[in-house]
């Protein structure tokens, strides 16, 4: 094989993309290098991810995976492998990670397990953003069993940021633990932009830029606070082992009560609360630039403006041929036109075909028609924004389906014009 | 109807000056009725469980027993609200009663001898639709204060003492939070349009006021004045008791014991002094330029009129003349700088505005109320001509009593009453108006204003007309090429002669319609400053994600998010609104709103 290939499978609401490209041994043969990066949801329905997992095993053909790269602490990028191994690979515990054999592992910064001991102004701002999801979860678990209903998209933010949720391997952090121990511990990292790759993964031509996230996280959460969490939870009575439930808020005597339902529609703006935590988990993402034999492929994983502007600032952007379009093609995550325009630039610096894929899923209305599961996401003047700056714009979720791939594939320039 | 009730003036948790009494007391009397909460018809308390979110009740009303003119507030166990002190000082029913005080007392500084026309010679409403303004006394644990217009309320939050762990700090105690954001809300009634404006220096502007409405409460408090001036033998310009806004507030966020933001300064827009310079783009950094400005201002009208009481006999034969005639001269210097500061705000043009509108409303309602007394006209000029706001003085200038035909035919009362004549006005004068040939305009409701002056008091109409100006929006990826924002003309008219007293407008210079090419290149100076200050501030809004246009506002369900601006595309071209929310949305989340 001359040439590096991007196999991106389609697994419902998430992230999976197996790069495999060939490196010349110092005998002078070629050997297969694979880098799995994220393997997202099982949204895509059962088997998908199963199917998703055993190509992967397949295309190792039992040889070990390279490297492993977890973007960020989301389901959608995190849930397929611990599922898989719980599901399918059932003969012994780890039988899975026994398959794999994955020799390194770079996780985001933040998941290292003594990350927020030793950040304590991210620790800070964590433990803020964990304060209000708790708030959140039990106002949502007592709305459910209330007449008052919420919208659906509120469900996947929920559930997406499910820090505590339950039963296992639905619980976020349930699923990096287990991969935090895919590789040995001494070839797992916890990578930042300042994280240096040389001598942390096993190739010898294929380079690795990280651009993102920070080393301190702190930055990624964002300045703005919503109205308080005061969403109204009655408790139950002593003794009972009902849920709390849905307060009624009524406007005291003498209050203009149009004014009183506005306040307290302001107040339970636990959505914006829940958009944020996201968002912040999103700005931890790793940024990975891949560069092989003139090529150069970006994964952002799920990057937000605040995280795009902190790579303009310290200058690491530069031109690719491959695009990821970060969080399944949402309005923020693509950056503002200047700082695009470094990266995937109107006039292309060289003459090679440049491309990016696209995955996201979608929800069918009451009404029929079809919506993002995600609020906003995907964005169609971002898609067509992308498209217009690419020879071709792989789109997962309309070109296959649950299960299946698109590979996308770059030519050795050398090889081909040598033959 | 009368009640008594307490108001905190420096929270015991955070209070630095001593020998200040921690409350004081308070007669609200120009109220309707009085209910718990405290509720009246224009503010009401609503306080909210900080751990449960549901309704926690308001201090009890008493009315006054039969025979006696006072009321009272008491709390759950019957006590008088104002008798509080010590650990009462943090119960909800005090800090509902005190808050509450101080928002009714900052309505009462600005409307203050109303009847006599002292300062807007008007009674002003609400920049919302609605009579009652909602105050949450403990809106949630951050630290933040904030005016929220959609949902008409001031929030007010709390956060963990840094000096004292395990103790909370109220924001709903602090006198001059709660100041700057009733300020905010009062502003808004009388400047409506600063809250959609996308003119970094009409954002600005709010802040400034509300910082200096903020001062204005100080300086009314008379133990708080008397004992600073005690302490300084009379002096204000070297102390920082007056000058920082939320001082408690800087200490508890370790900012070197500096308040929240310091309005004895020397911030400008000169490039070539970096040590004061401020960035144009951040509101709450601006501000610090207009309101240090508005500072130097008082404190050169205080040493005026010090030196000037001092000469009196009384003063002349007390045993320290300078500290006797300061506190009068102080008070007197707050009234004056109050009703400059708050009837300039009266005279400025429909939309987004500049500083240097704002300086020559400032100039227009000096001029007409003191026209033999020019001094704090000369010291506002001196003041934004040192700090780079204007490039030279003429920049101030305002065309004041110009003959113009048609107003002096004009029934101003029927100009004030009746949509069609104001209509037909001002279609008929569109190049005294300046506006623009071919556009449709908007007149605004007349306001019609009673005001004391030098000599006597006089009546005013004061007349707005507004319209969009389009002009071009480079910031890409996506968004509309072309923005528009409001902008228009103020005339203001003798209520009797018709005459003009002061024209002001912010509209775009058109060269036909200025006679001066001096006049005339000022203004496109201007004019291009601003709109290249606008460019990087929308681009800045954009690029963060705050700044979205349409359905990219609203989160699930189509429910608009609080965090962003919301920009629609009227006839090809951007107009944002809500704005002003900027003003709490992307500031660091340990400053005030």
């Amino acid at each position: 094989m001359d040439r590096l290939r991007v196999r991106a499978y389609n697994v419902g609401f998430g992230d999976a993309f197996l790069v495999s490209f060939p490196e010349q041994t110092p005998g002078g043969g070629a050997e297969m290098r694979h880098i799995l990066i994220d393997v997202g949801s099982v949204s895509g329905g059962s088997g998908a991810y199963g199917t998703v997992v055993a190509n992967v095993l397949e295309e190792l053909d039992g040889q070990p995976l390279d490297l492993y790269v977890m973007t960020h602490e989301h389901l959608d990028h995190v849930q397929g492998l611990l599922h898989a191994e719980k599901k399918t690979y059932t003969a012994q515990e780890d039988e899975l990670c026994q398959k794999l054999g994955t020799r390194y592992a770079w996780l985001s910064a933040s998941a290292e397990k003594s990350y927020y001991d030793n950040h304590p102004d991210a620790k800070k701002k964590h433990m803020a953003f964990l304060k209000d999801y708790k708030a959140i979860h039990r106002y949502l678990t007592a709305l459910r069993s209330s007449p008052e209903a919420f919208p659906p998209e509120v469900e996947a933010l929920w559930r997406n940021n499910a820090l505590w949720m339950n039963p296992s391997p639905r619980k976020t952090d349930d699923c990096v633990g287990y991969l935090r121990d895919l590789a040995e511990a001494e070839n797992t990292f916890y990578v930042h932009r300042e994280f240096d790759p040389q001598g942390h993964h096993p190739f010898r031509e294929a380079t690795i830029e990280i651009w993102a996230p920070e080393e301190n996280t702190a930055d990624y959460y964002g300045t703005f606070k919503p109205m308080a969490m005061a969403m109204g939870l009655t408790p139950p009575p002593e003794g009972s082992r009902k849920r709390p439930s849905v307060t009624e808020l009524l406007p005291p005597a003498g209050v203009d009560a149009g004014a009183f339902y506005n306040l307290i529609e302001a107040r339970r703006g636990y959505v914006e609360n829940l958009l944020a935590i996201d968002k912040a988990a999103n700005e931890t993402s790793i940024v990975l630039c891949l560069e092989w034999r003139g090529w150069r492929l970006l994964f952002p994983g799920d990057a937000e403006e605040r995280s795009w502007m902190t790579m303009q600032r310290e200058g690491v952007l530069k031109p690719v041929h491959f695009l990821k379009v970060g969080h399944h093609g949402s309005h923020n995550a693509t950056p503002c036109a200047e700082i695009l325009e470094e990266v995937f630039p109107q006039d292309r610096p060289d003459g090679r075909p440049r491309s990016a894929v696209v995955s996201y899923g979608m929800r069918t209305k009451d009404d029929g028609t079809l919506a993002g599961v995600y609020p906003g996401v995907p964005d169609p003047a971002t898609i067509a924004i992308i498209e217009q700056r690419c020879d071709r714009l792989y789109d997962l979720y309309r070109e296959k389906q649950p299960g299946e791939y698109i590979d996308i594939e770059f030519q050795d320039r050398a090889a081909h014009d040598s033959l | 109807m009368k009640v008594r009730i307490p108001r905190m003036i420096q929270d015991p948790r955070t209070a630095r000056l001593e020998g200040i009494k921690l409350t004081e007391g308070f007669d609200p009397a120009r109220e309707d009725f009085f209910l718990d909460g405290p509720i009246t018809k224009r503010v009401a308390v609503v306080d909210f469980s900080p751990t449960t979110g549901g309704l926690v009740p308001g201090a009890r009303f008493r009315p006054p027993p039969r025979g006696r003119k006072r009321g009272w507030y008491v709390n759950a166990e019957g006590d008088d609200v104002y008798k509080a002190k010590g650990a009462d000082l943090y119960t909800p029913a005090f800090m509902q009663v005190s808050v509450f005080a101080t928002v009714l007392g900052t309505l009462y500084m600005v409307e203050e001898g109303e009847e006599e026309g002292d300062t807007l010679g008007r009674v002003p409403t609400w920049g919302f639709d609605g009579a009652q303004l909602l105050v949450v006394p403990r809106a949630g644990q951050q630290r933040n204060a904030y005016y929220h217009r959609d949902s008409h309320s001031l929030q007010f939050f709390s956060f963990p003492s840094l000096r004292d762990p395990g103790k909370e700090i109220f924001t709903c105690l602090s006198r001059d939070i709660v100041a700057h954001e009733t300020g905010h809300a009062i502003i808004d009634g009388i400047v409506p349009d600063l809250y959609n404006a996308i003119t970094p220096q009409s954002l600005a502007i709010h802040e400034a006021i509300a910082d200096l409405t903020a001062l204005l409460m100080s300086l009314g408090s008379r133990s708080l004045r008397l004992a600073v001036l005690k302490k300084t033998r009379g002096e204000i310009i070297d102390t920082t008791a007056f000058s920082s806004i939320a001082e408690e507030f800087g200490h508890e966020l370790e900012r070197g014991g500096h308040g929240l933001r310091n309005l004895r300064n020397e911030k400008g827009l000169d490039t070539g002094d970096p040590e004061n310079l401020v960035s144009r783009y951040s509101p709450h950094d601006l501000s610090l330029v207009l309101s240090g400005a508005l500072y130097g201002v008082l404190t050169r009208i205080h040493e005026d009129l010090k030196d000037e009481y001092s000469k009196t006999t009384d003063y002349a034969q007390s045993p320290d003349k300078a500290y006797s005639a300061s506190g009068r001269a102080l008070w007197v210097a707050a009234q004056r700088l109050k009703r400059v500061v708050y009837r300039a705000l009266d005279y400025l043009p429909p939309g987004d505005i500049s500083y240097a509108d704002y300086g020559r409303a400032i100039m227009a309602v000096d001029e007409v109320a003191y026209p033999d007394d020019p001094k704090i006209r000369e010291w506002v000029r001196e003041q934004f001509v040192r700090r780079h706001i204007v490039p030279e003085e003429a920049a101030l200038d305002v065309q004041m009593e110009f003959r113009h035909k048609e107003p002096e035919r004009l029934d101003v009362g029927e100009l004030h009453g009746s949509d069609w004549a104001a209509y037909q006005f001002a279609n008929a004068q569109r190049d005294l108006l300046q506006i623009p040939e071919d556009i449709s305009f908007q007149v605004r409701p007349r306001l019609r204003v009673r005001k004391r002056y030098q000599y006597g008091r006089g009546e005013e109409c004061i007349f707005k007309v507004a319209w969009d100006h389009v002009e071009e929006n480079p910031v890409g990826l996506g968004y509309p090429e072309m923005r528009r924002f409001t902008v228009g003309t103020t005339l203001v008219l003798d209520w009797e002669t018709g005459r003009i007293l002061a024209r002001l407008t912010n509209a775009p210079p058109e060269r036909r319609l200025i006679t001066f090419d001096r006049d005339y290149h000022l203004r496109k100076d201007e004019y291009e400053e601003q709109r290249d200050d606008r460019d990087v501030f929308v681009g800045g809004l954009v690029a963060s994600g705050i700044l979205r246009l349409g359905e990219y506002a609203s989160g699930p369900g189509g429910r608009p998010l609080e965090s962003v601006i919301r920009a629609d595309v009227v006839e090809g071209a951007m107009k944002a609104r809500a704005t002003a929310k900027t003003l709490h949305i992307v500031v660091e989340e340990e400053s005030d709103g």
